[in-house]
């Protein structure tokens, strides 16, 4: 059985779904918020894990798909599926021009100009209040248009697995499409890439705008699940945060960031209840991830698979 | 048919002059070594043909085209391919991933963001003739970065060769091989380039390999064009003794 099987995987998405239902309400809406992660890792994996490029600033597409479907459920009343793929569409022309600057770096100065973008972010959403509600954020976001049922809480729990299934299909169709193959060789060997008549910084740029838009269209998610944003969104523990679960899970596996998404949000509430530093907890098991399974979850797992079949 | 046409190619650091005033002609499918001793500006001049390195001077005509400001991955588009000094390759991917890469260089589709699974599994099949052509087909599987040292060299090559292209630029092949494996390496270029209609550049260190894979001869001294013709000729031009070979006695 291959851990990153996609039918395993929308298998697993699917099941996800279903457990929503049967779930007592409190853990339903745990879930829900937790899937939610799970697309926002993955589409940070996009570009930590396929392209190599460590974004500190994750963060600033999230907090930013969260507001513009803020803004567009709050004003004009959009069916929310619609503000969704809005939100991502306007998170994608965004990154464009950042991403423009960004990926003609790599390294540490792409991860701080990432970060100073999502924290340019944060400095207009907290000042501009006219229309973002400065510190106080823009609450009562109505999930609009989508009828009694999915605007409820099972409702919107399968919404957001219908777009976590797609979200999946779409990553792993363009990891493994003629394009995406360019982005690994980018990423292996820049100078062979260049040999090979690609330009890397243009090919940099499809990936970014690609992890933009399905880290918009998360943000755009939680601001529905959470009918509330808040300037917190683009906060740089945000990205941190983000980063943490790629990693925990295995970059590069597209499975993996979101196993680490479920890990991590998992743990925290279970530490969190149990122990006010819940943190240190965290900070320690991260770094045994680090030290004893460098390929996150989906390593250790991986690795673990064909042990258990010679026993 | 004139292939290649550089004039006047320079390049200086500073007061540095690494290649000075070079003149370069070749034409389709001609094979042709440019040796020179350590720091003489071959793999300079090299870089600059394949537009790894701007020029201080001097043009560059593919097929009649001025390519001189053009940049590595526009001249690699319209035909050139190459191998490098310190080999480039995919190490993470796998050997067969790295050709099929070549061969997709060539394809209209290759920008196609999502499917093409067909494309993707034919594209791996021509990959597949390439490294058996290489003697590799036993490694296909194999991460590239895990081969031999010889081995990750010949995957270069099948590579390049696998964009099909016009010109082949070649910087010291069998740089680092043991006496086998250049042996097996020029018999294996010496077979690919006979079949292939493509024009090749190639520096090489190693004399008898240069004699044995190129019929012409340019030789480089310290930046300059010194000697440049059939390689019987130069074998016996008298600076060329001086400035190289005699020198390595």
């Amino acid at each position: 059985m291959n851990l990153s099987d996609p039918r395993l995987v929308l298998a697993f998405i699917a099941a996800a779904g279903a457990l929503g239902l049967v779930l007592p309400a409190h853990a339903t809406t745990l879930l829900t918020e937790a899937l939610i992660l799970c697309l926002f890792a993955l589409s940070l994996d996009l570009l930590v894990g396929h392209a190599r490029l460590t974004s500190f600033g994750h963060a600033g597409p999230w907090g930013f798909g969260a507001y513009v479907a803020a803004g567009m459920l709050l004003a004009w009343q959009v069916p929310l599926p619609v503000a969704v793929l809005a939100a991502g569409a306007l998170t994608a022309l965004l990154a464009i021009p950042v991403g423009w600057l960004c990926v003609r770096t790599g390294g540490v100065a792409f991860a701080m100009l990432s970060l100073a973008f999502a924290q340019l972010g944060y400095a207009v959403v907290f000042k501009w209040n006219a229309v973002t509600g400065g510190s106080d954020g823009l609450p009562g976001v109505p999930r609009a248009g989508l009828g009694e049922f999915l605007a409820g809480r099972e409702g919107y729990h399968l919404l957001v697995v219908a777009f976590l299934g797609a979200a999946y299909l779409l990553a792993w169709g363009f990891v493994r499409s003629p394009l995406g193959r360019v982005v690994a060789a980018v990423r292996e060997n820049e100078q062979r890439a260049e040999a090979l008549g690609h330009d890397p910084r243009r090919i940099r740029l499809v990936v970014f705008v690609l992890s933009y838009f399905l880290a918009g269209v998360a943000g755009a998610l939680y601001a529905g699940f959470a009918r509330y944003v808040s300037p917190e969104l683009f906060f740089w523990t945000v990205s941190g945060h983000v980063l943490v679960m790629v990693v925990l899970g295995g970059a590069g596996t597209l499975v993996g960031p979101m196993l680490g998404a479920l890990a991590l949000f998992y743990m925290e509430h279970q530490l969190s209840a149990l122990t006010e530093s819940w943190g240190l907890a965290l900070g320690l098991l991260f770094i045994l991830v680090v030290i004893f399974a460098p390929r996150g979850l989906m390593g250790w797992l991986q690795a673990w698979r064909p042990r258990r079949r010679d026993a | 048919m004139t292939l290649l046409q550089c004039r006047g190619l320079s390049r200086a650091w500073g007061a540095f002059r690494a290649v000075s005033d070079v003149d370069l002609d070749l034409a389709e499918r001609e094979i042709c070594a440019v040796i020179g001793p350590n720091g003489a500006g071959k793999t300079t001049l090299f870089a600059m043909i394949a537009g790894n390195l701007r020029k201080s001077a001097g043009t560059v005509r593919l097929d009649g085209e001025d390519v001189t400001g053009l940049p590595a991955p526009a001249l690699a588009r319209r035909g050139v391919a190459r191998s490098f000094q310190i080999t480039a390759i995919c190490p993470g991917l796998s050997a067969v991933e790295n050709v099929r890469l070549g061969v997709q260089a060539r394809d209209p589709l290759r920008w196609r963001p999502f499917g093409g699974a067909a494309r993707m599994r034919t594209g791996e099949a021509r990959a597949m003739e390439w490294l058996d052509r290489l003697g590799l087909a036993g490694r296909a599987k194999e991460l590239a970065g895990e081969l031999a040292h010889g081995d990750q060299r010949l995957l270069e090559v099948a590579v390049a060769l696998a964009q099909e292209p016009r010109l082949l630029i070649l910087d010291e092949p069998t740089q680092g091989m043991s006496l086998e494996e250049t042996r097996r390496t020029v018999e294996l270029l010496r077979q690919v380039m006979a079949e292939s209609a493509t024009a090749v550049l190639l520096v090489e260190h190693d004399l008898e390999v240069v004699f044995a894979l190129a019929p012409r001869i340019v030789v480089l001294h310290r930046g300059r064009k010194i000697a440049d013709g059939p390689a019987e000729a130069v074998r016996a031009d008298e600076a060329v003794q001086q400035a190289y070979l005699g020198g390595l006695g």
